[in-house]
């Protein structure tokens, strides 16, 4: 199902993506490339910056079904959520979402010491298996694109790892925190089974 | 380029500088912002403020992530290492990720935002 606009009252328009199952809010047209930023205590609401310069532009809820009630939105229903969504997020300072985008630290409960993190404009996701990886090198895994090993400089360890351009491999521009924790458990399975 | 970097670090945190063009002749842009990323992530990536511009301007091996462009891989040696051991498979490299934009304030044209970057032993294929 294409997307479709729904209203369009004093230049914020809606629009209810099924396939991503996401509510789209446009603070003001948007002409160019954008990405998404979600914040670290409500992972389901997610802002949506240019990619020139970050000028904050809209806002999203994915999924968004569970407060719209179905999987093809009532109008009004739509709106309500939207002005709930504007009220709460439309007027943030760009000091206060430049704190949700900087990388927050998340824990996995059956890797109790290993935190991952995601950082949303270059799309990367960063495991550390140690507290400390800063001494480390990175190198390139043959059979996973864009995923990078970080290994101890002294025995080659794995001490972490990153990958890059996770949306594309997710195959959407954003990535829940979900998403994120199963990609971060499926490549420590893989590469370092046993942190 | 120790131009470019003193006006980094003096810029608004956000604002977009020109540090080069890639070889098409795009204009390249990096922030203060996207520094500190890349610098938060990949702190060694601070010595390599000089070669950072030139794998935009001059790499040595470019890959695309999409049919369209959008996203561009640009790849560069050590040139410092590269002296030392010539045939060595594991030299170190850093890489570049520039995502391609259309920003109607410079009418639409293609220009270049650093996404990341970081370094890596070695130069093969992502």
């Amino acid at each position: 199902m294409q997307p479709r606009t729904v209203d369009d009252n004093n230049e914020i328009t809606l629009e209810y993506d099924a396939a991503e199952d996401a509510l789209h809010i446009f603070l003001e047209p948007v002409v160019d490339e954008t990405f998404f930023v979600s914040l670290q205590h409500q992972p389901d609401i997610f802002l949506r910056l240019r990619c020139w310069g970050s000028k904050f532009v809209g806002i999203s809820r994915k999924p968004a079904s569970p407060r719209l009630g179905a999987k093809s939105p009532a109008p009004d229903a739509m709106r309500q959520l939207a002005d709930e969504l504007v009220l709460q997020y439309g007027r943030m300072e760009r000091e206060e979402i430049s704190r949700h985008q900087y990388k927050a630290s998340h824990k996995l409960d059956d890797y109790p010491n290993v935190s991952w993190s995601y950082e949303p404009f270059s799309e990367s996701l960063y495991i550390n298996l140690e507290e400390d990886v800063s001494g480390s090198d990175n190198v390139g895994v043959e059979d996973f694109p864009n995923l990078h090993l970080r290994l101890a400089r002294d025995d080659d360890r794995i001490v972490g790892m990153f990958m890059v351009l996770v949306g594309s491999y997710l195959g959407t521009e954003m990535p829940t925190r979900g998403q994120l924790s199963a990609l971060a458990r499926e490549l420590i399975a893989r590469y370092a089974p046993d942190p | 380029m120790t131009d470019f970097w003193q006006r980094l670090a003096a810029a608004p945190f956000r604002e977009l500088l020109e540090l080069t063009s890639d070889p098409d002749g795009c204009r390249v842009y990096l922030s203060r912002e996207t520094w500190a990323h890349i610098l938060d992530g990949h702190a060694g990536m601070v010595v390599y403020q000089d070669l950072l511009h030139l794998a935009i301007s001059g790499p040595e091996r470019v890959e695309a992530e999409d049919p369209w462009r959008s996203v561009l891989y640009y790849y560069r040696r050590d040139p410092q290492e590269q002296a030392k051991r010539i045939t060595d498979p594991t030299l170190k490299c850093i890489i570049v990720i520039i995502r391609y934009i259309h920003p109607p304030e410079w009418r639409f044209a293609r220009t270049g935002v650093i996404r990341t970057a970081w370094s890596r032993r070695g130069m093969r294929r992502r």
